[in-house]
């Protein structure tokens, strides 16, 4: 049998490419996946939190949990929407609930401003993209940061499908008064990502979220919804709730009643 | 030895340059190195004071870790207290002042920890200076 030099090289790069690509397909089909990565089905602890918006919107003005929350985690107050810092704020409904919102839904409803924060997502993109375990998500289902690892690359601001993400695009101590430091909690660093932990620093020593307690009209609960008997899985029974985009597969933990 | 007139006053030049962290010290006598100042009255830190001197960076890591990464926020005993795992909580509530007690010897080592980008040191009271 004869081969050129021509032939063998053409076959030898076919084989080549094949071989590539057949790995390739096959981790796509058949390699790790997220979804499996962080099965739940045996987990005892899952933090979530359901919101109330029937009692939360008869206070229209009312911004004491978002205060609260600014601060005891130093979140400065930053006007430019480009470079504004969220932990907890509100929005307006059609941008919360695009896909629970028609052109018959009632102005009532419409003109609501919706408590968002991270939703701790069962599956969370951050995570997923983050290069450098800056964000991950914890045992009980917080997803939480280090910004001691963070290196402000903004891959988790652009997986985020609920904007929960803010960069530092300044020091946070040239917008926060001296005065308004809790020296308590550190204050963020120019060049990192920062969001909503659940109030990690609380749950861990048996306290409630802050944004939970300064809401007097008590319209977040908070609780383990992984515990058959909390408050929280006796508060969502017969009712029907929504999620933000729960149709995206990150299975959000926090729950909306409207 | 060609250009012998060269070389051995550049031998020698380059000796007295090198050498001149020793020579320049022993003639000066080296700076005085002030103690970090301890402004509380307590008896016991979480760690002998030898360990402390040279391995307090690594515990601080090492709460650093434990408290962010894996969420353990249990105390740490020293004496008969019990202190969170924290450098703003904790340690500076003892060791008062970032200026008498950091400074000094960051300062003069020239070292410069990131902690206070987003720590809060505790606020410099007037006889601290």
């Amino acid at each position: 049998m004869q081969i050129n030099r021509r032939d063998f090289l053409k076959k030898a790069g076919i084989a080549g490419v094949s071989l590539i690509a057949g790995g390739m397909l096959y981790k796509v089909f058949k390699g790790d996946d997220i979804i499996s990565v962080t099965d739940q089905s045996n987990v005892n602890t899952r933090w979530a939190m359901l919101i109330d918006m029937k009692k939360c919107a008869g206070k229209p003005d009312c911004t004491d949990c978002i205060f609260a929350c600014n601060k005891g985690h130093n979140v400065p107050e930053i006007a430019d929407i480009r470079r504004e810092i969220k932990w907890i704020w509100k929005a307006d409904f059609e941008s919360v609930f695009p896909e629970n919102t028609n052109e018959y839904t009632d102005a009532s409803v419409r003109s609501q401003n919706v408590i968002v924060a991270c939703n701790h997502c069962e599956n969370p993109p951050c995570v997923r993209v983050c290069p450098v375990g800056a964000t991950w998500k914890r045992a009980d289902g917080i997803v939480m940061m280090d910004h001691h690892r963070c290196i402000g690359c903004r891959y988790c601001m652009a997986a985020c499908p609920y904007g929960s993400r803010s960069f530092n695009w300044k020091d946070p101590r040239r917008i926060l008064s001296r005065n308004d430091i809790n020296a308590e909690y550190p204050v963020r660093t120019k060049g990192v990502v920062e969001k909503c932990n659940f109030c990690a620093e609380r749950i861990d020593t048996g306290k409630q979220p802050l944004c939970v307690e300064a809401c007097t009209e008590r319209a977040i609960l908070f609780g383990n919804i992984a515990d058959s008997g909390s408050e929280i899985r006796r508060a969502l029974k017969g009712k029907h709730v929504l999620r933000r985009k729960a149709e995206l597969g990150t299975n959000p933990e926090i729950y909306y009643l409207i | 030895m060609y250009d012998g007139m060269k070389i051995i006053p550049g031998i020698i030049l380059f000796i007295v340059l090198v050498s001149f962290p020793v020579w320049y010290d022993s003639l000066n006598g080296s700076p005085e190195l002030s103690d970090p100042e301890l402004t509380h009255g307590k008896k016991y830190c979480v760690m002998p004071k030898e360990f402390m001197r040279s391995n307090h960076m690594v515990l601080l890591h090492e709460w650093r870790d434990s408290v962010v990464r894996d969420g353990n926020r249990g105390k740490v005993k020293a004496g008969s207290e019990a202190y969170d795992k924290s450098l703003s909580n904790s340690c500076m509530k003892c060791h008062a002042s970032k200026k008498n007690f950091c400074d000094r010897c960051h300062g003069r080592l020239d070292v410069n920890p990131a902690c206070w980008d987003c720590h809060n040191p505790p606020e410099e009271t007037a006889h601290a200076n």
